[in-house]
């Protein structure tokens, strides 16, 4: 049989790639002794969600979380964890005294998790993808979706006033 | 790194392979020679005086860029080679090694200047290391003090050759064989030690301990003669108390109603040390002598009673009519010690722990009674008289003893560390591990115990900017403890430019010290050089013709000028602004430095003053053009101005930096354009007129705010001014007559009657001062150098606590140093 | 169909080959220009020994970091401290992706095995072209993150820590502004974005003239993204010695220095491509390669606009720049996209 490229699996490879970086970074994120190197796990995994949202082609989702997750809040814990220097090149403990009681609670989950996944049946549209997501999107919030989105904002907007107030709280602390 | 010409092809049409080889070889080297040759990344490192020619270098007319030579890295890592530019120190050369080590290969040295080369003048100082080949390997040496712009381009052309004729086949760095091992660090002990040379100094530690005759000639070398050493010739003089001092002393004794605290000598007070801060507490609230200007000791070996004397000059700021206070108080050899003025004057916090350092007089009550200028294993306080630099020979050192029957072998080929090195009696270097306290830090910051009330939680960092970093104006050191960005404490540290200029002066003939004085504040030779005159002057009583006089009020101001100009460069540059108004400022130093050369032959180190005069006279062509040359700095220096002044990033980054009060700043001693900058309205050349300027119609411009701001501006205002003493002075010169330069007789020894003289000047930077005692002998007993840059670092950790990173740079910029001066 | 298939694919792999190639010899020669501009300023002549006019200098410099020892010190995390460099030069490069450099697609004079070769004037024509710009630039600042903290050196610290701070507070008013201009146009596509401009005034239509205050957020916000004076506070110099490349020598500190200068010239032409038309000029839709000329001239321009002040303007001072972020350009930048949408309800609604 002739080699035929469009034979190539091609969407098969990529999420698979991306499926190896997204859980591998999450295994990383919990496994490396070093806080930075779990950051930078971090990334890798929230790089392999961004791809998944491409292959499902959503390209406008995929191109936000890399904005937001990577390109700030990822950004954010580094900048955290860089001022907090002396943790600098030397590991932290993976156990605390709590590892016993957390392992079959995390062990239920997973099972409780991979038995919904196995008993759901998930709908399978037929449907194209559409062309402009953003447009969609933007009557989707602002049409039949009005209502939660909007809870979610004032949701948004309460965690970033009491954020401040927090933040406002304690320097007065300091000064007095 | 040497240069081997590639093995030539013996056997050409034979083995037509291996010829390819060559040929491809050829190229590759062509190429790659090329590559390294016209790109080459200097290191930005200025250690001394010739670190200005090395701008100057860099600047509009000589352009080192035109050579792909000037691409300046700050790092390292990134630079293709080092310049050694100047003096290098004992207290600097690890540091410097260090820097080499971290270079990446291929590297190579330019070693540049006479100090670089072989020690230059300052090679037989106790902190001075005679030549940088010594430690790395240099591949070009520019000679001259310093070298000219001219001198070390040809220097970069020549290494540019040098690296032309390398092949990548023999070069050694791509030989695991041939690599180069890193330069093993000395270290810092009683003295320099050369790791390489422990088992040398071993030896002769061994020898020197053992009785006199074991010293012999085993190699049929003559053994060196004997040193004579004569008792030093005590200075006196007359100290019949004068009216005015005894009465001042009668009514201090009463106000301090003890009976002999203060007894009047000559026109100074002698205060009994415990006395002394009650004493300073009075002078300072009553009489209102707010600005203790000078401190600073003398050593008299071998007279009766006690050895060491601390002489004060305070001043009254206020009411500047009001005569100079000069106190003394004296300190006994057994156990030298004073009680420290620290609490009364902060400025003694720098100039206690100078005197601590070279003479060995503890301060009670100090908070850091540490060495400042040397390091803090060094062994031996190096002004006091009994005290012998590693290669000195003889008090004066013309020609008999340097040369002993036309021999050149110089001292330090006799022996390499030099025989005089003085090491601790019980010091046994297998034993001794050096002192890590040195390079730690934190150590640094702790000393001042200053760490109460800091929250412990935050993570401060310890930050050291210097003495190798771009922004610190040379080789300056500051030891910075941060709250994220925002600094906390600030402790500087000093001494790597400390080329014992202090020491040299006492060994030196009264004249040999003028072109000495140039190497203080490198960028005003001349102003240094008239202090001095002036100084020397007032003790043996020289009258000055008047041509002189405004031949040196020119030049003195040409050099404010510049001075001013340069400060407003560098300090854009410090403020991030590439080098445009650098480069701009240099523009018009190089003219005013044209005419220098002219006049005294030499651009930067004039030497052009002499003790009653001037060398040589100036030409009425030369005056023209000195006009021109000023109306030239007069339009630069309005460009800089609107260049800079207005603009909102300057602004937002010098207002209300660094802020600190008039009265805090008298305080710490702080003299010159930054007291002016504070509202004080104190200039020396209008409250303690010197040479001629009280003919002269000039303002003394105030600003009031104390701030960055103020300043840089006060620099622009004050030179402003100069161009109008300057417009004054050539007219004025006009009706002198030429030729008559020179007071006095002259003669070919000088030696000024015993006694003790002090003058001060308004420099660019300060109150420079000069204070000498002659014992009517060829050199000095005690000469020193009150250097307004030194005293006015006093107040840079205050100004700097609370700012930024970036604030502290641009408050070390706005003081205006210059390390030769800082450090001496 | 799988012929045509390979051909695109292949024409597409050698034109970002192209792309990337240009980009590099576009890097070359605005280190060249950098610095004859910055001699001219500085009353010099800037480098002339090697080549006409020293117009081989970048390439001196070049061989030199190439042979030069490749220096690992012992005290760096070391995969991070080697990933580092490629991290700040890939996303650089990336970013260029979108970018039409003409109107229309070239069709090459020869076929291949009987397949027309078209060539699109971009790589990717990606419908949220602008989203992805800021995305991508966002990238970038992990090779100087990651540069700082793996060199294990204060200085180079307190460099990634600036470029991190720096790095957040700009991106809000940069979305913005490029909000201001989407906003006007309908679309994040750059494609839609330059033949809207081209459509109207004669091809003269461009967004600086309706959306001025933008530019200029935009103009400013990408200095700071670039690295480049006045907001060069990752590297400053005077301060922290070389800031996050402190420990970095030979090529991979080539490689951080290529990636500032690529990153200047690929947000000059999205800068040139949102506000000032693009390849839009004069018979640009006619003839696409008189459309890259216009591109490049304006491109030229803005280079030379951030030489300018580079050589003329002081840096600002680290919390002086989030003060002006937060405090002035973000609420600028609000009310103008604020202000912006509402002119347009207004008049289309």
């Amino acid at each position: 049989m002739p080699f035929d490229p469009s034979q190539i699996p091609i969407v098969q490879i990529v999420f698979f790639v991306m499926t190896a970086c997204a859980i591998g970074g999450a295994i990383g994120v919990v496994s490396s002794p070093n806080l930075f190197h779990s950051a930078l796990y971090l990334v890798l995994s929230l790089f392999g969600v961004a791809g998944y949202y491409v292959l499902l082609s959503a390209g406008f989702l995929a191109v936000v979380q890399l904005m937001v997750y990577v390109g700030a809040i990822a950004i954010l814990i580094l900048f955290a964890i860089m001022f907090a220097r002396r943790l600098m090149g030397q590991g932290e403990n993976q156990n605390n005294q709590q590892w016993w009681l957390s392992l079959p609670i995390v062990m239920i989950l997973f099972a409780v998790l991979v038995g919904v996944v196995n008993t759901v049946s998930w709908p399978v549209s037929g449907a194209e993808p559409t062309g402009d997501t953003v447009m969609e999107l933007g009557h989707a919030f602002l049409g039949s979706y009005l209502i939660p989105f909007e809870v979610v904002s004032i949701l948004l907007s309460v965690a970033l006033i009491g954020g401040i107030f927090l933040a406002r709280e304690k320097v007065e602390a300091e000064e007095a | 790194m040497t240069i081997e010409a590639p093995p030539p092809s013996d056997n050409g049409v034979e083995v037509p392979a291996e010829l390819k080889q060559n040929v491809f070889f050829g190229k590759l080297d062509d190429l790659y020679n090329w590559g390294r040759a016209y790109s080459l990344w200097p290191l930005t490192m200025g250690l001394a005086c010739c670190a200005i020619e090395m701008i100057a270098t860099g600047t509009a007319r000589y352009d080192q860029d035109r050579f792909g030579a000037a691409l300046f890295r700050a790092t390292p890592r990134q630079a293709d080679f080092m310049i050694v530019s100047g003096t290098v120190t004992k207290k600097m050369l690890p540091q410097i090694i260090r820097i080499f080590n971290q270079m990446a290969e291929p590297k190579y040295v330019i070693s540049m200047g006479a100090c670089a080369n072989g020690g230059g003048p300052f090679k037989e100082g106790y902190n001075v290391v005679s030549g940088i080949d010594k430690f790395i390997p240099v591949d070009v040496y520019v000679p001259g003090c310093p070298p000219t712009p001219q001198a070390l381009l040809n220097g970069i052309i020549k290494l540019q050759e040098k690296i032309q004729g390398q092949s990548i086949k023999t070069v050694p760095w791509y030989r695991p064989e041939e690599r180069t091992e890193p330069v093993p660090m000395p270290i810092l002990g009683p003295d320099l030690i050369d790791p390489r040379q422990v088992s040398l100094i071993k030896d002769t530690l061994e020898k020197a301990r053992q009785p006199e005759e074991a010293e012999g000639d085993e190699n049929g070398e003559a053994p060196r003669p004997k040193r004579v050493v004569k008792p030093p010739k005590l200075p006196t003089w007359d100290i019949t108390p004068t009216d005015e001092a005894t009465a001042l002393a009668d009514s201090i004794n009463q106000a301090l109603q003890a009976d002999q605290a203060v007894v009047p000598e000559a026109n100074t007070l002698i205060v009994a040390p415990e006395h002394l801060v009650a004493f300073g507490r009075h002078v300072r609230d009553d009489l209102g002598y707010e600005l203790l200007s000078n401190v600073t000791g003398v050593d008299y070996l071998g007279r009766e009673g006690d050895r060491f004397e601390v002489v004060y000059h305070a001043y009254n700021v206020r009411q500047p009519e009001k005569p100079a206070l000069v106190f003394k108080a004296r300190a006994a050899e057994d156990k030298p010690e004073l009680p420290s003025l620290y609490g009364v004057w902060k400025t003694c916090y720098l100039q206690e722990r100078e005197i601590y350092d070279l003479y060995g007089i503890n301060f009670t009550d100090h908070p850091n009674m540490k060495r400042v200028l040397l390091w803090d294993g060094f062994h031996g306080h190096p002004l006091r008289k009994d005290y012998e630099e590693a290669y000195y020979e003889d008090p004066v050192k013309p020609f008999p003893s340097r040369w002993p029957g036309g021999d050149h072998a110089r001292a330090e080929t006799r022996n390499p560390f030099g025989k005089n090195v003085i090491y601790p009696q019980d010091w046994d270097i297998d034993q001794w591990t050096p002192d890590e306290v040195e390079h730690n830090l934190d150590h640094v910051i702790e000393a001042r115990d200053i760490k109460e009330g800091v929250d412990f939680d935050t993570d401060r960092i310890v930050l050291n900017l210097g003495p190798h970093h771009p922004s610190t104006h040379g080789v300056f050191r500051m030891v910075v403890a941060m709250e994220g960005e925002t600094i906390v404490d600030l402790e500087p540290v000093f001494g790597y430019l400390h080329r014992n200029h202090e020491k040299i002066g006492e060994r030196n003939s009264w004249i040999m010290n003028m072109p000495f004085t140039d190497r203080l504040d490198y960028l005003n030779s001349m102003q240094n050089n008239l202090a001095y005159a002036l100084t020397v002057e007032k003790l043996a009583g020289l009258a000055v013709p008047e041509r002189a006089e405004y031949i040196r009020v020119i030049m003195c101001e040409l050099t404010r000028v510049f001075s001013h100009m340069s400060l407003v460069g560098f300090l854009a540059s410090d403020l991030g602004c590439m080098f445009t108004p650098l480069f701009y400022a240099f523009e018009g130093r190089e003219r005013v430095v044209d005419l220098f050369e002219e006049a005294s032959g030499s651009r930067m180190m004039c030497n052009y003053m002499r003790f009653g005069g001037v060398t040589y006279d100036i030409s009425d062509d030369w005056l023209k053009r000195a006009e021109t040359v000023t109306n030239t700095l007069e339009r630069g220096l309005e460009e800089l101005h609107t260049l800079i002044t207005g603009n909102e990033i300057v602004l937002s980054r010098t207002k209300d930096i660094g802020y600190l009060s008039p009265e805090d700043l008298l305080s710490h001693g702080v003299t010159g354009p930054m007291l002016r900058a504070a509202g004080i309205k104190y200039d020396i050349r209008r409250v303690d007129p010197y040479s001629i300027y009280d003919r002269f119609d000039f303002d003394v411009p105030t600003l009031p705010d104390s701030d960055i701001f103020c300043r840089f501006y006060q620099r622009i205002l004050e030179a402003r001014e100069s161009i109008k003493i300057l417009r004054q002075a050539y007219k004025g010169i006009k009706d002198t007559e030429p030729g008559d330069i020179m007071g006095g007789k002259k003669g070919y020894i000088f030696r000024p009657p015993a006694g003790e003289a002090y003058v001060r000047t308004e420099h660019s930077k300060g109150e420079l001062g000069f204070y000498v005692v002659s014992n009517k002998s060829d050199s000095p007993w005690r000469y020193r150098v009150r250097s307004p840059s030194f005293i006015n670092l006093n107040a840079l950790a205050d100004m700097c606590k609370g700012g930024k990173v970036a604030d502290t740079i641009v408050t070390l910029g706005a003081i205006d140093i210059v390390l030769g001066e800082v450090d001496r | 169909m799988d012929l045509e298939f390979i051909i695109s694919l292949i024409v597409q792999i050698v034109m970002i080959g192209v792309i990337a190639v240009a980009l590099m010899t576009a890097f070359a020669a605005m280190v060249m220009v950098e610095r004859k501009l910055l001699g001219r300023f500085t009353l010099r002549y800037g480098p002339n020994r090697v080549g006409k006019y020293g117009s081989l200098q970048i390439i001196a410099d070049m061989f030199k970091l190439f042979f030069k020892e490749e220096v690992i010190p012992g005290h760096v995390e070391r995969t991070v401290y080697l990933m580092a460099p490629g991290l700040a030069l890939v996303p650089a490069l990336m970013a260029f992706a979108v970018v039409p450099i003409a109107g229309a697609p070239f069709t090459l004079p020869f076929q291949i095995m009987g397949t027309p070769i078209t060539i699109n004037p971009w790589i990717a024509n990606v419908n949220v072209g602008v989203l992805y710009i800021l995305a991508i630039g966002s990238l970038g600042t992990y090779g100087v993150i990651l540069g700082g903290w793996s060199s294990n050196n204060k200085y180079s610290l307190l460099g990634g820590l600036r470029t991190s701070a720096q790095m957040l507070s700009y991106e809000l008013p940069m979305g913005l502004a490029m909000l201001s201009a989407i906003l006007i146009v309908g679309s994040m596509q750059l494609t839609n974005i330059v033949e809207f401009q081209a459509s109207y005034l004669g091809g003269f239509f461009w967004l600086i003239l309706v959306q001025p205050v933008a530019f200029i957020v935009f103009y400013i916000c990408a200095l700071a993204e670039a690295g480049r004076s006045p907001f060069d506070l990752p590297e400053t110099e005077n301060e922290l010695i070389a800031g996050f490349s402190t420990e970095y020598g030979g090529m991979k500190f080539g490689l951080f220095f290529a990636a500032e200068y690529v990153h200047m010239i690929v947000v000059s032409f999205i800068m040139a491509t949102v506000f000032l038309g693009g390849w839009s000029g004069p018979f640009a839709q006619q003839a696409p390669f008189l459309g890259i000329g216009y591109l490049l001239i304006k491109v030229a321009f803005i280079l030379f606009t951030m030489i300018w002040v580079r050589a003329s303007i002081p840096r600002v001072r680290f919390d002086k720049l989030m003060k002006f972020c937060w405090k002035f350009l973000l609420p600028v930048s609000i009310a103008n996209a604020a202000a912006t949408a509402l002119v347009l309800a207004v008049l289309f609604f």
